[in-house]
């Protein structure tokens, strides 16, 4: 006789099952073994037998051994709950010199200098910041666009320095920036104080000024490829990231993007979809593209990505982060998807008046006029009022895949999350029965995907996946230099 | 261990000492054997000798007489005399694979051990003090801790481990063990108290199946202990190796291991995958357990690549590089005891004997017919 242990399931088309286990270790199963399985049945000397035994899907004599070992895997997978609170987003302004079309945040004219955040402020966030038990705080400078209030960037990264050198910590820094009016100065002041540069770049020049567009006149991919070879002069390749948005314009076209970043010199990519906040909400007719067919570009890019792998090294970071959930036991932080969800306990941000909001989703909605998810401000409320009260915790008591109706018993729950601001915008409540959701519609099926990816992929094909997972681009045996 | 055989002078308790080829002045004897072609004057004051020569009166030091071969003993070696005629040596100068033998005593009875237990016998703790004794101010490398199982000593065994770590805290100490006694977390605790940051606690695992680990060791309950006695380990912080010897019983699930250690133990330090020495009980259960590197080859390779992949330090030891694939050869190790590694004529054409672990031996049954030079 064997026991089972608590595991969660889903049928594919082709008679087969889907096991994965309490901690994220899975299995794929016949439909006739798992008949047996669950019926205590199956042939105790068999190789499938062996194999969800040593998955931890059932135990005998070894018990309490199984249990001890889902315990360190869980607790492992969890990790990321000891750095608590771990990124920092501060609005240093909301103006911007851009209008982008798909703008989440409803960015402010150049000129509206109400929208700065000031020095004072700067400085009572930082307080905040490094009141956080975390040892590895990091600083995300955004707006609007962060260049237009350089003074106070410039005092933050010094005063927190100070701050981060009393306190023992490791602080790091990024500014999320158009770079459209980056100066030398700036880009040798990030050199030299290890500031990253976070940009954005769509695609191939139509698709990239389709969306990103000057306050005045048009788009601003001339200008962009200018500045990203002068910053790239400055703070080296290794110093600047950049993100894209998918669109309507170019969800048909991800394999132009890709060829574009490739051919930029990026270091890889992240696919990622259009989020229904700021312009892009009033929008979404004109830009916006249903889950499934976004997903269905998505693993078609996936693949042509994998074959381009190749030839040289160019992670997708969306699937290096998934794959990495199914493949390894370890603790992946990515504050937008996550259980509990990331929301002020792994990421928050600090709008420029010193409000903080649990996420940009947060402080956005605020700005479309709820202010729902306010916890507090620098300059009135106390770090503990903040980051441990009522509020928060609510949210967070709320926000657990583990407890919330059909992500509960579905079988990617292990490697999934929820966003109960999300949630909140659409149906008034941070909890919601999840299936349906545009959110669980796009993982689901993105899980789909790769889950499909692993049952089918060849040796070399592995290789490259995980030479994404550990970084490692020497397990892969290139064909030819590119 | 080598020995050396002859006979002895009388019944006299174990003898330990350095080995000396030239002689020492008078003062510097106490502790030395003399190696020497016949007893004269000039073996008094040592505390014993070993010769090819004959018997000499009671007042000459207890001896190995008319032994055999000593061409292998070097200046510097650290020997014990035996009053039943052999002398064994305990610690080859300038060997990287010196060992503290603690004793024979076990709570496992694995069906492929080379060396089955006994009842614990006093007189090798007092051995290994002594040779810790002898080698206290010297530039010390590598120190392997074994058995039987070197933990159930208790404080016998945390005494040794002390003076290891303190009188040699640049040496590598390797401890062998089946980590069931580490599942008594206390016990543990009281280990990692004293284990330093190069200390290595080599714990056999044979499967990640429980039945088929408790067959292999032949008690019941052991796998759990194990497992539970690694998760000690971990906890404060030890270095961890996993020793998993390929026999019948396992083979077919190698790559099921793999993916065991790495979601549940994926925080130790380095996992080896090792051939069998027929020797022992290995060679009384031969039928049961033998099984030759060249039959489990893929699953090998496999097994290599999944764990490379994942980023843990994999090695092979003790298979020689001609019975496994050749995109597995930078995990093979030279594994084998300098005094007991064997390489068949055949391996003479071969031209990677020199980076090859060769073969046991000591083993009963050699796969030699399929040697394949390379």
């Amino acid at each position: 006789m064997y026991r089972i242990l608590p595991f969660q399931f889903k049928r594919s088309a082709r008679d087969e099952v889907l096991m994965v286990n309490e901690c994220g270790d899975y299995y794929f199963l016949d439909d006739a073994s798992f008949d047996l399985f669950t019926r205590h049945i199956i042939d105790e000397n068999s190789d499938i037998f062996y194999d969800l035994k040593s998955k931890l899907f059932l135990a005998q004599e070894d018990y309490e051994i199984s249990l001890e070992k889902i315990a360190a895997r869980y607790r492992t997978r969890k990790l990321f709950l000891r750095e608590f609170t771990s990124l920092h987003m501060l609005v240093i302004t909301l103006r911007c010199n851009q209008r982008c079309e798909y703008c989440q945040v409803s960015c402010a004219e150049q000129d509206a200098h109400a929208y700065d955040m000031n020095e004072g402020v700067a400085e009572k966030i930082v307080d905040m910041i490094f009141c956080a038990p975390t040892s590895h705080p990091k600083i995300e400078f955004q707006g609007g666009e962060p260049l237009l209030n350089w003074k106070v960037i410039e005092r933050t990264v010094k005063y927190a320095k100070s701050v981060a050198q009393k306190t023992n910590k490791q602080v790091s820094f990024v500014i999320c920036t158009n770079l459209i009016e980056i100066s030398k100065e700036q880009l040798e002041f990030c050199q030299e104080h290890g500031v990253a540069i976070s940009t954005s770049l769509d695609g191939p020049a139509d698709i990239h000024d389709k969306c990103r567009k000057a306050r005045i006149g048009d788009g601003t991919y001339r200008k962009f490829m200018e500045k990203l070879g002068l910053a790239r002069e400055v703070v080296g390749y290794d110093g600047v990231d950049a993100l894209m948005t998918t669109t309507a314009y170019s969800v048909e076209r991800l394999r132009e993007v890709i060829d574009e970043y490739v051919y930029q010199g990026m270091g890889g990519i992240f696919i990622r979809s259009l989020n229904p906040y700021g312009f892009a909400a009033e929008q979404a007719n004109i830009l916006g593209y249903d889950m499934r067919s976004f997903v269905d570009k998505y693993l078609e890019a996936l693949k042509y990505i994998i074959q381009l792998n190749k030839k040289i090294f160019f992670p997708e970071h969306f699937a290096t982060l998934l794959f990495s959930r199914i493949l390894t036991p370890f603790s992946t932080g990515f504050v937008d998807l996550q259980s509990p969800s990331g929301c002020g306990i792994s990421g928050v941000i600090y709008d420029f008046d010193g409000s903080v909001f649990p996420s940009d989703e947060a402080r956005m909605l605020a700005r479309m006029g709820d202010r729902h998810f306010f916890l507090g401000n620098v300059l009135t409320d106390s770090y503990t009022k903040i980051f441990a009260g009522e509020k928060l915790k609510q949210l967070t008591a709320r926000a657990c895949v583990e407890t919330t109706p059909s992500c509960a018993w579905c079988a990617y729950q292990a490697y999934c999350g929820t966003d109960p601001v999300r949630n909140y915008l659409e149906t008034g409540d941070e909890l919601r029965a999840m299936r349906g959701s545009p959110f669980c519609e796009k993982h689901r099926l993105i899980f789909d995907g790769l889950f499909s990816i692993l049952k089918n992929a060849t040796d070399e094909e592995m290789d490259i996946i995980w030479s994404w997972i550990t970084k490692n681009p020497d397990l892969v045996n290139r064909h030819e230099s590119c | 261990m080598r020995a050396v055989s002859g006979k002895a002078s009388r019944m006299f308790s174990p003898i330990v000492g350095e080995v000396s080829l030239t002689g020492k002045p008078f003062y510097a004897r106490s502790q030395t054997i003399l190696v020497s072609d016949k007893i004269t004057s000039k073996s008094l004051g040592y505390s014993g000798c070993i010769t090819k020569g004959p018997k000499r009166a009671f007042f000459y030091p207890d001896c190995i007489y008319e032994a055999d071969d000593v061409s292998f003993l070097q200046e510097g070696d650290i020997i014990c005399l035996d009053n039943d005629g052999h002398a064994t040596i305990l610690w080859e100068k300038g060997s990287y694979q010196n060992a503290l033998f603690l004793t024979e005593a076990c709570n496992c009875y694995c069906l492929m051990c080379p060396q089955p237990p006994k009842k614990h016998d006093k007189r090798l703790i007092q051995q290994a003090q002594k040779v810790l004794d002898l080698i206290k101010s010297k530039q010390i490398g590598h120190i392997c801790i074994t058995g039987g199982e070197p933990t159930l000593l208790g404080n016998d065994f945390l005494a040794i481990l002390n003076r290891c770590v303190s009188e040699h805290p640049d040496a590598i100490i390797d401890i062998l063990t089946n980590g069931k006694t580490f599942s008594d977390f206390n016990f543990t605790k009281s280990v990692a108290n004293i284990a330093n940051k190069n200390v290595k606690f080599c714990v056999s695992l044979h499967s990640d199946i429980d039945t088929i680990h408790d067959k292999i060791v032949g008690r019941n309950g052991s796998y759990s202990k194990t497992q539970l006695g690694i998760y000690n380990l971990a906890k404060f912080g030890c270095h961890i190796e996993i020793r998993h010897v390929i026999t019948k019983l396992n083979w077919n699930r190698l790559l099921g291991f793999s993916e065991h250690l790495y979601n549940y133990f994926p925080f130790c330090s380095h996992y080896a995958f090792m051939g069998m020495e027929v020797h022992g009980e290995a060679s009384r259960n031969h039928n049961e357990i033998t099984i030759f590197p060249d039959d489990y080859r893929e699953n090998l390779k496999k097994t290599v690549i999944f764990m490379h992949r994942r980023g843990l330090p994999v090695s092979i030891y003790n298979i020689p590089l001609c019975q496994c694939d050749e995109q597995i050869w930078p995990f093979a190790r030279q594994s084998i005891s300098s005094w007991k590694n064997f390489y068949p004529p055949q391996c003479e054409q071969c031209r990677e004997k020199a980076a090859c672990a060769g073969f046991f031996s000591t083993s009963a049954f050699l796969p030699t017919e399929l040697v394949k030079p390379i």
